[in-house]
C-alpha cells in the first residue's frame, strides 16, 4: 500500500502537475488574449466537445487501436523472422538491409495511393501502412540483439557440436528477447501513427477511426473536436506503449530472474 | 630433484619422436598467425600423455589462451600439427572425442536456471531428458552446488557458485579431456584455493586429461603434474617444468618449504619471459 502510494507520488504526480500547469496557461491564455474559438478553443471547449462526441470518439478509439495492434503484432512477427534470416549470413545482411532501410525511408504518403488501388481501402491497407511503418524498428533491434551474442557462448555451442537452428533458438533469440522488446517498445508507439496516417488514405470507405474522425473534422472549423480527437489519439499511443512496455517488462523479468 | 628444460629441447621435433605414439595431445611445430596480430605462436612441441594435469603459465598477451583455442580445435593452426588422440582437432571434435571447455567467464545462459544450463551439452545432442536428468543432479552436487542452487539463475548466484555452474557444465559430459582458461583468476584468493582443491579431488576421481591456463604461479604448482611456461610473442614454449608432489594434495602442501622452492624457480622463468 505504501510502495503504490510512493509509486503514484514519484511516477504519476510529476507528470500531472506539468498537465495541470499547461493546461492553465493554456485555458489563461484563451481568455487574456481572447483568441478565437476555432484558432486555439480553450481547454473547457475541448473537454465539453470530447463529452459531446464521447461515442464518436470511443468508437474510432476502438477502430484505430485495433488497427494499430494488428499493424504491431504483423510487423513483430514478421520483423523477427526477418532478422532471424538476417543473423545468418553476413552476405544476406548485405544484400538485403538496404531494402529494409527503404522501409524507412519511404514517404508513406507517396506509397499509400498504392496501397488503395493494390489492396483497396478499409482495415487491411489501414493495418498495412501501420505494419509497414513499424516494421523497421523491430527488424533493426532484433537483428542487433541476434547478433551481439556473447563470443564464449557461440563457442560453447560450436564446441558442443551445436546446428545452425540450435543456435538460433537456444542462443541467438533468447540472447536478443531484450532487444525485441526495445524495438517492440519504439514499433508500438509508431504503429499508432501508421494507423492514423493509413487512415488518411485508406480509411474513408470504412468512416471509422481517429484519422478519419481528423480529416473530418479539420475542414470544418470544429478545432474543439479536432483536439478532442488529438487527445483521443495521444492517449491511444500512450496506451499501446504503456501496455507493450508493461508485457515487455514482466518478460524480462520472467526470464531473468527468479524461479521459472 | 626438478627438471628444468630450457626451450631449445622444445624446438627439435626429434625430442618429440619418441612419445609421439603414446600421446594424446601432440603439437608438433604447432604456430598461429593473424594478418593483423602475427606470431601468435610459433614452433609450439610438447606432448601431453593421457590423464595427465598439464598448466599452461604465462604472462597476459603471451598465447597461452590461442594455444588452448587451438587444442579445442575452436581455432585452426595455420601452421604445424595439433593431434588429439591422434586425430586433427576439428575431426576430434565432430567424432565425438569428449573434450570440455571451461571458459575465463562462467559464460551461463542468463535465462536458464542451473540445472538447465548444465543440461545444456546434453540437449544440443538431442537426448531424452530421462538419460541425463540424474546425472546433472549429481554433477550439480559434485561441483558443491545444492538442490536448491539448481533452481535458481545466474543472477542469483555469487561469482563463485557461478563458475562451479560452469564447472558442472563441463563435467557433466565425463571428458576425456578438460581444458580451461584461466577459470578462476576473478575469484579471491581464498575461493581459488578452495576451488584448486576441489578441482583436483575431481580430477583425482575421475582422471580426464587436463590443461589448465593460468597466470597464477602458486595455482600452476599447486595443480599440475607439469608445467609449460610460455614466452610471449612469438608465444612459445620456454621451459617445461616438472612438479613432483605427490596427490591428494591438500592445503597443507603449500606451506611446506619444497613448494614455496618451486614457486621460486617458476617464478624465475616466469620472469625471464618477460624480460
Amino acid at each position: 500500500m505504501r510502495a503504490l502510494f510512493r509509486w503514484i507520488v514519484s511516477n504519476l504526480l510529476p507528470p500531472l502537475m506539468a498537465f495541470l500547469v499547461v493546461v492553465t496557461v493554456w485555458h489563461l491564455a484563451t481568455v487574456v488574449f481572447q483568441i478565437e474559438r476555432f484558432v486555439l478553443p480553450g481547454p473547457l471547449l475541448v473537454a465539453k466537445s470530447a463529452i459531446k462526441y464521447a461515442d464518436e470518439l470511443w468508437s474510432g478509439f476502438l477502430t484505430t487501436g485495433l488497427e494499430a495492434i494488428v499493424g504491431f503484432l504483423l510487423s513483430l512477427t514478421f520483423g523477427t523472422l526477418i532478422a532471424c534470416l538476417f543473423s545468418q549470413s553476413p552476405l544476406i545482411r548485405r544484400s538485403l538491409f538496404p531494402y529494409a532501410i527503404f522501409l524507412q525511408t519511404v514517404p508513406i504518403v507517396a506509397i499509400a495511393p498504392l496501397i488503395v488501388i493494390w489492396f483497396g481501402t478499409g482495415f487491411q491497407s489501414v493495418v498495412l501502412v501501420s505494419f509497414i511503418i513499424s516494421l523497421f524498428p523491430i527488424i533493426t533491434n532484433a537483428t542487433a540483439g541476434l547478433l551481439q551474442v556473447d563470443p564464449d557462448l557461440l563457442d560453447l555451442f560450436t564446441l558442443n557440436n551445436a546446428t545452425r537452428w540450435q543456435t538460433l533458438t537456444k542462443l541467438r533469440l533468447p540472447s536478443a528477447v531484450p532487444s525485441i522488446i526495445t524495438g517492440a517498445r519504439i514499433a508500438s508507439g509508431v504503429a499508432v501513427i501508421g494507423a492514423i496516417v493509413g487512415e488518411f488514405f485508406a480509411g474513408y470507405v470504412s468512416r471509422k477511426g481517429l484519422g478519419y474522425l481528423i480529416l473530418q473534422t479539420a475542414p470544418q472549423l470544429k478545432t474543439d473536436k479536432l483536439f478532442a480527437t488529438v487527445f483521443a489519439s495521444t492517449l491511444l499511443g500512450l496506451l499501446i506503449f504503456t501496455l507493450i512496455s508493461m508485457v515487455g517488462n514482466a518478460i524480462l523479468r520472467r526470464w531473468y530472474e527468479g524461479e521459472s | 630433484m626438478l627438471m628444468v628444460s630450457q626451450k631449445q629441447d622444445f624446438q627439435s621435433p626429434q625430442a618429440m619422436t619418441t612419445s609421439t605414439n603414446t600421446a594424446f595431445i601432440h603439437a608438433d611445430q604447432v604456430g598461429l598467425s593473424f594478418p593483423s596480430v602475427p606470431d601468435v605462436l610459433e614452433n609450439v612441441n610438447f606432448d601431453i600423455p593421457r590423464g595427465q594435469f598439464v598448466s599452461i603459465l604465462g604472462a597476459s598477451g603471451c598465447g597461452k589462451s590461442s594455444l588452448l583455442r587451438v587444442m579445442s580445435g575452436l581455432q585452426t593452426a595455420t601452421a604445424g600439427l595439433m593431434l588429439l588422440d591422434g586425430r586433427s582437432t576439428g575431426n576430434a571434435r565432430e567424432n565425438n572425442l569428449r573434450s570440455a571447455f571451461v571458459f575465463q567467464d562462467p559464460t551461463l545462459l542468463p535465462w536458464r536456471t542451473v540445472r538447465s544450463n548444465v543440461s545444456l551439452p546434453f540437449e544440443l545432442r538431442d537426448s531424452p531428458e530421462s538419460e541425463y536428468l540424474e546425472h546433472v543432479k549429481e554433477t550439480i552436487n559434485l561441483v558443491g552446488l545444492t538442490e536448491a542452487d539448481a533452481g535458481k539463475r545466474p543472477r542469483e548466484l555469487s561469482g563463485g557458485m557461478r563458475m562451479r555452474a560452469s564447472l558442472a557444465r563441463a563435467l557433466v559430459t565425463n571428458p576425456d579431456l578438460m581444458l580451461m582458461d584461466e577459470p578462476f583468476a576473478p575469484l579471491d584468493d581464498i575461493l581459488r584455493q578452495q576451488l584448486n582443491e576441489e578441482i583436483l579431488r575431481i580430477w583425482s576421481d575421475q582422471k580426464w586429461t587436463a590443461v589448465f591456463v593460468t597466470h597464477n604461479v602458486s595455482e600452476a604448482v599447486f595443480l599440475s603434474q607439469r608445467i609449460l611456461v610460455m614466452h610471449p610473442r612469438p608465444g612459445r614454449i620456454a621451459a617445461d617444468i616438472e612438479v613432483p608432489f605427490d596427490y591428494p594434495r591438500t592445503a597443507k602442501l603449500r606451506a611446506t618449504a619444497e613448494f614455496a622452492e618451486l614457486m621460486g624457480t617458476v617464478s624465475q622463468e616466469l620472469r625471464r619471459t618477460v624480460e
